[in-house]
């Protein structure tokens, strides 16, 4: 019976590479991704002292793994600015009394965090405040954190976002890959393709019903997280409506090529699994990708729900403009347009 | 039960004239020229050229994997064939597919319809997608309900049909859009026989109305119920023709059957007997091959009568379809050998 078994689950190759792949490859993306700290923050530094002990504690940030100071800006406008747009998680104001400051124990330097991403937010201050010791052991030196946005620092704020993203990635795509490979699993596209219909009206047909499904998912969710959680929906309604839309249509198109190469309903699902994984862990979704491996970076900036995640949390939390995810918006419609054109390219209306 | 069918319909008394509106470019409703399909190094169908004329019931006969489910998804443009040319209704089937599927109607050998739609909604998507106007696919909805006697199940959901409705509604989705030509695989495989007598009456019934047929099958008694018939082997055409032609084909002749009182006898009597081919003895039976049963059997009879034979009976008989199937396939499988 056990040999039966085996061999049942050696012919079909996908359950077996999914039960010998998968553990090692979620484990590996969960390790890589998850490294334990938060490193690599994209920091901005506004040095309104410029004296060398302001420089100093510069270079000592600097020398921080957890920080990864990519601008320096003139005042805190400007640095408010690059974390709206999403280019800096945090700013580090040192003040331009900071080295008289210093002298007479009365420092402060201000920490501006990203509030939409409170696990970024939450890393930074305690090791600012390292560093700062570090400089002056002997003098009090007092870190104050200016919350830009979402100054409660809801983890609601920062997750509903990516669930809507998470949700439209995943479920109409295992919908739509289901659909047609059950078409196939019970014999009725022989009967369907028999039909003038052309393979397009047949896609757009299926498309056109699962899209309307992702939508209202898309708004209940925001509704249900609106109205019962106190999420604030400050960015144009409009503007999240086209997202949604492009990515629906992207993740759809994606679930069709899913269902080309399988058979069965079940061997679909299969295909899916690993996908589904790799997104939700390596998206951004729970934790930054720059704090995440260098090794698995670059997979998370080709995966779409990256960009969707990154935009509805701008547009969302921070009330962004058009503007502002301007480049989330041409990832993703480049993303879209390859996925539709293999998808309808893909679904030839043959057996 | 098959002289039922058979007393049914002469060819020569059936309505094969084209129906009102529809133009047909060619009396022949299918023809292939070298028609092949191969899957890797497996030739599935070889070399075939056939045709179905305008009001004939075309069957397709052939063991089981013999290309005959690989021939008619290529005839309804569901293959590509990987050479030669086929033609249904007037349209090439590689070149013009969405032409083809409009005017013929296809039943596949699995059944593949909606089990969570109910027996109405399955034939009227299908309506839909065959683009037929609502009121005309109102009215022929009920027809073919009618036809088919599904009208109580209308409702039913098709899934908790049982299997012989499945095939029934399975036929009528193949008639919702009036096609001129049904490609039917296998209609009755795995039903039993007097749901497929009925099957056959509608088959009748709606080739009197002008629609061709294209039937695959490997059960003889519905082979003798087609006009002509192709058969088929290891993707190649053994033989066309009309049952009778093709039974003359495989015995080499006519067969006539001789009793009489003393079969040696007989024999010596028919020794060199001219228009006699062949002659072979079971049972006290004399078995001859003759050219033509109804010219030979007079003339066989007075010469038995010349040398004193007493002949107690003499007839033609009819070789089954069965044999000269097995007999027509051991040829070829002979052949594909050397």
């Amino acid at each position: 019976m056990a040999k039966k078994e085996v061999t049942h689950l050696i012919r079909n190759r996908r359950v077996f590479a999914l039960t010998l792949f998968m553990p090692l490859l979620l484990m590996t993306i969960v390790g890589l991704a998850f490294t334990g700290e938060v490193k690599h923050i994209t920091t901005v530094i506004v040095n309104e002292d410029g004296r060398p002990l302001s420089e100093a504690f510069v270079d000592m940030l600097k020398a921080s793994d957890t920080l990864r100071i990519r601008f320096y800006a003139n005042d805190e406008t400007q640095a408010q600015a690059l974390i709206r747009d999403g280019l800096a998680k945090v700013a580090i104001v040192i003040p331009a009394t900071f080295e008289d400051d210093v002298r007479s124990s009365n420092a402060v330097i201000y920490v501006m965090v990203d509030g939409s991403d409170p696990v970024s937010a939450g890393a930074v201050t305690p090791v600012v405040q390292h560093i700062a010791l570090g400089l002056t052991p002997k003098l009090r030196v007092q870190v104050e954190r200016l919350v830009l946005y979402n100054p409660s620092l809801r983890y609601i704020d920062f997750i509903a976002p990516a669930i809507v993203g998470i949700f439209l990635q995943i479920f109409p795509m295992i919908l739509i890959s289901m659909a047609i490979a059950g078409e196939r699993e019970r014999g009725t596209i022989e009967q369907l393709i028999a039909t003038p219909l052309s393979g397009f009206e047949i896609l757009l047909g299926k498309l056109s019903v699962y899209m309307g499904f992702g939508f209202l998912s898309a708004t209940s969710m925001l509704i249900v997280a609106v109205y019962a959680f106190d999420l604030v929906v400050r960015g144009s309604v409009a503007l999240i409506a086209v997202f949604l839309a492009v990515f629906l249509t992207a993740s759809l198109s994606l679930g069709t090529l899913v269902s080309a190469g399988s058979r069965t309903q079940m061997q679909a699902v299969q295909t899916v699994m690993p996908m589904i994984y790799i997104m939700i862990f390596l998206s951004g979704t729970f934790y930054p990708i720059e704090a995440m491996s260098p090794l698995v970076q670059p997979i998370s900036y080709v995966l779409p729900l990256t960009y969707m995640i990154h935009a509805l949390r701008a547009v969302i939390v921070k009330g962004a403009g058009l503007e502002v995810v301007t480049n989330d918006l041409i990832f993703l419609s480049a993303y879209t347009v390859v996925m539709i054109v293999s998808a309808v390219a893909v679904f030839r209306k043959k057996l | 039960m098959d002289d039922v069918f058979l007393s049914i319909s002469p060819t020569n008394e059936r309505n094969i004239a084209p129906r009102a509106g529809r133009c047909r470019m060619t009396r022949d409703v299918v023809e292939t020229s070298s028609l092949t399909k191969r899957f890797g190094s497996l030739v599935a169908v070889d070399n075939i050229d056939l045709s179905v004329r305008a009001g004939e019931v075309f069957g397709f006969l052939g063991p089981n994997g013999a290309g005959k489910t690989t021939t008619v998804r290529i005839l309804c443009g569901l293959m590509a064939p990987t050479s030669g040319r086929a033609t249904v209704v007037g349209h090439d089937v590689v070149k013009e597919p969405e032409e083809v599927k409009q005017r013929i109607g296809y039943m596949p050998q699995s059944y593949g319809l909606y089990d969570d739609l109910t027996v109405e909604e399955n034939l009227d998507f299908f309506g839909s997608v065959y683009r037929v106007p609502p009121d005309e696919k109102r009215k022929r909805l009920n027809e073919i309900l009618q036809l088919v006697r599904l009208e109580e199940s209308r409702k039913q959901f098709s899934g908790q049909l049982s299997g012989g409705m499945k095939r029934r509604l399975s036929l009528a989705v193949s008639l919702i859009h009036n096609p001129e030509l049904l490609i039917l695989d296998e209609p009755t495989a795995g039903i039993d026989p007097p749901l497929r007598r009925v099957f056959w009456e509608y088959f009748r019934n709606l080739n009197q109305r002008g629609v061709t047929f294209f039937i695959n099958t490997h059960y003889m008694d519905e082979a003798e119920l087609c006009d002509r018939l192709a058969l088929i082997n290891y993707g190649r055409l053994v033989a066309i023709g009309t049952p009778t032609e093709l039974k003359r084909k495989a015995v080499g002749g006519e067969r006539v059957e001789l009793v009489t009182v003393d079969s040696a006898k007989t024999l010596a009597a028919l020794e060199g007997a001219e228009s006699v081919r062949e002659i072979s003895v079971s049972d006290g039976i004399v078995q001859l091959v003759v050219d033509e049963a109804s010219s030979a059997i007079p003339r066989l009879a007075s010469l038995l009568r010349e040398h004193g034979v007493e002949v107690l009976q003499i007839r033609q008989s009819q070789p089954s379809l069965e044999d000269v199937f097995i007999k027509l396939v051991q040829e070829t499988g002979d052949k594909s050998r050397q």
